[in-house]
């Protein structure tokens, strides 16, 4: 159990089209306020490598010319899309439309969240909760006398409780009404058609590098897949909501077959 | 073809005139390459400093082809291995003199340290006969920059550029050529504010003690900073000195800490007013507090005024002033009760492929222009946007500034102390 801090701070910004927040326990509220400040410029940072509508942007110089040189940190994140995409056998793609085109926004906040936790943890705090539009999470520790993070996750009027304690969270769910041709921000990239089995999906993953970013893009592939592949990442829990059948969880230890 | 009547006979522009129902903009500038700069030549570069700056300096460095960065110093190991593992190659240096000693053959050396530490790197690089890029402001001391500008003229061809970003911004440079003519006329005043809630102190390492603590929070020392004016104020002062040619007389500071109650003596909030010799005034204001309007430069002459904002620009016409055919179909934003005439740079190319509204912004970050601009004076042989001399009496102003905020009162800026 975390022993209670005597100080905490909240920060925030705008980035990526939502709010972003980040709160940190510990004794020192300068020293907090200095490592909170520095993981919401690495969130802005990455606001600005990633964003499609800056042009200044790594995705922006991609999209105009492929062989653009980009550093080796975003080849990192390219590289977790690739592996969900090959395992999710292209549920979630970071490529749309005919022109191919990249787009990060299904992966960004969750990658913007690793790089922010990965400061936190650097510099040596042990209890913080950060998260982007309220869909991705990085939780790291548990607050005083509890034993973890609480967390619900709101689908369609009914909420799924989670406590997260060094773990990422991330939600996706499509946009609008949800019907068998309903409007949806979420395709599935193979066919283009609108998701009809899950109107919610929730991945949680052990905290680790690419955590965030990992339960993001699954998240959204999930939404695709409604249930979780043989190829999905041990150590992963998932909770599905369904407009017929409501929460659904899989564990890694009661995955079905695909 | 549709004909647009072409008032002005300067010889700097031309009508580009396009078939009926296109958009006819201004060529201003050379076109604007949308691809990533490479020099002419590879380049080869020693990075002294491999903190934040350094680390956003990385980073635009490794977009551009022909430019290897050969060594990454910094007397931190950690950011020592995390630079040079950015920078794929590279040799790990602990001190500038290891570089200097292990990179004989790097063309350049760029330096993203504490402000108070440029001089001794800067000479000992000049000294090696190195092309150096120095970060804005240039030096913590008067003295310290007239050592460097000296240093730095007395080379012959060797490349000295200042981080003062304004110089080669592609916006900033376009809206100049607006300023300097009857578009804008006469200078009437210039305002400019930088507002950034944050506390400028950076965590240390766990476990650092006190001495680490202070060097890694130089910039809240008083016996170290040059404070908002001289870190943050003076790259705005350069634009001012830039656009306009001169140099203030004199300048009244005030500051207080008002956000950061964390044993700080050194103000987060600060306001300066620059007096010129015939009567102009430029107020600066900048607070560590507060976020709103961000960062911009407002300079107003009795046709319009010119607003910038890093990426952005816009051009704010008065109602009596000339209308240049051009202006028809200009990009333009609302802000409350004024239209601002936006300003693209490459506009010309970007209006006859239909996409001016696109052209919004900049391609690339201002460091990033800062950078090519050194790169393509070192390969070129030619002047940078921002001298050693230029860069010096810019910092020259805002350590003046500074200490005007300190005393709260007024100090006068002899033009002999701008003699570099």
């Amino acid at each position: 159990m975390t022993p209670p801090s005597s100080s905490s701070v909240l920060l925030a910004t705008q980035a990526m089209g939502t709010r972003f927040e980040i709160v940190l326990h510990g004794e020192d509220e300068g020293r907090l306020r200095a490592v909170g400040e520095e993981a919401v410029r690495a969130i802005e940072h990455w606001h600005g490598r990633l964003s499609r509508f800056m042009p200044e942007s790594d995705v922006s110089r991609l999209n105009r010319d492929s062989g653009a040189r980009v550093g080796d940190d975003l080849r990192d994140l390219l590289d977790v899309c690739d592996e969900v995409r090959l395992a999710s056998r292209g549920a979630f793609d970071p490529r749309i439309g005919p022109e191919r085109r990249l787009d990060l926004g299904a992966v960004g906040k969750g990658w913007a969240l690793d790089q922010a936790a990965e400061i936190v943890l650097e510099h040596g705090l042990t209890t913080a909760l950060l998260h982007g539009g309220g869909s991705s999470v990085v939780a790291i520790g548990a607050p005083a006398n509890a034993e973890g993070w609480p967390i619900a996750i709101r689908s369609d009027g009914e909420a799924r409780r989670v406590l997260l304690r060094d773990q990422a969270l991330g939600v996706s769910a499509p946009r609008g009404r949800m019907d068998a041709r309903g409007v949806t921000h979420i395709v599935d990239p193979r066919t283009g058609d609108a998701p009809i089995h899950t109107d919610t999906a929730a991945v949680i993953a052990p905290l680790g590098p690419s955590a965030a970013s990992l339960a993001d893009a699954w998240s959204t592939a999930l939404v695709v897949l409604g249930k979780p592949p043989t190829t999905f990442p041990p150590g992963f829990t998932v909770h599905t909501h369904q407009p017929s059948r409501g929460w659904v969880s899989y564990s890694p230890h009661v995955l079905e077959s695909a | 073809m549709t004909h647009v009547p072409a008032p002005f006979s300067s010889t700097r522009r031309e009508f580009v005139v396009q078939a009926a129902g296109a958009l006819t903009a201004m060529a201003i500038l050379p076109s604007l390459a949308r691809a990533t700069y490479r020099p002419a030549s590879p380049i080869s570069i020693g990075l002294v400093g491999a903190g934040r700056q350094g680390r956003l300096i990385l980073g635009e460095l490794e977009k551009m082809e022909g430019v290897s960065i050969a060594g990454v110093c910094d007397t931190d190991p950690s950011r020592r291995e995390s630079g040079c593992r950015r920078a794929a190659g590279s040799k790990p240096f602990d001190s500038h003199k290891a570089l200097l000693e292990g990179l004989k053959n790097a063309t350049a050396v760029i330096i993203a340290t504490p402000t108070h530490t440029h001089k001794a790197i800067a000479l000992d690089c000049i000294q090696a006969g190195k092309h150096v890029y120095c970060e804005a402001p240039l030096a913590h001391t008067i003295d310290d920059c007239k050592s460097i500008a000296s240093a730095a003229a007395g080379t012959g061809k060797q490349v000295f550029a200042v981080g003062f970003e304004g110089r080669s911004n592609p916006v900033y440079r376009l809206a100049r050529t607006f300023f300097r003519t009857d578009a804008v006329r006469d200078f009437v005043a210039a305002e400019a504010q930088s507002y950034k809630k944050e506390s400028w102190r950076f965590p240390a390492p766990p476990g650092s003690d006190a001495a680490r603590e202070r060097a890694e929070n130089w910039r809240l020392d008083p016996d170290l900073s040059l404070g908002l004016a001289g870190e943050i104020g003076s790259h705005q002062f350069d634009v001012v000195h830039w656009y306009t040619g001169r140099y203030p007389t004199s300048v009244f500071g005030s500051g207080s800490v008002r956000a950061f109650t964390d044993g700080r003596t050194l103000a987060d909030t600060a306001s300066c007013s620059f007096g010129f010799d015939a009567g102009e005034r430029f107020n600066w204001s900048a607070s560590l507090g507060n976020s709103f309007g961000g960062r911009f430069e407002v300079l107003r002459g009795t046709n319009a005024a010119i607003k910038l904002a890093w990426s952005l620009g816009w051009m704010f016409k008065e109602a009596d002033s000339p209308t240049e055919g051009w202006e028809v179909y200009a990009n333009r934003q609302q802000f409350f009760n004024d239209e601002g005439i936006t300003l693209i740079a490459d506009a010309t190319k970007l209006a006859s492929q239909g996409k001016l509204k696109e052209g919004v912004g900049l391609p690339e970050k201002p460091l990033h222009y800062a950078l090519a601009d050194f790169l393509s004076a070192v390969s070129e042989s030619k002047s940078p946007a921002c001298d050693a001399a230029a860069g010096a009496k810019s910092t020259i102003v805002s350590i003046l500034a500074g200490e005007a905020v300190k005393k709260g009162q007024v100090v006068p800026i002899d033009p002999a102390l701008l003699k570099v």
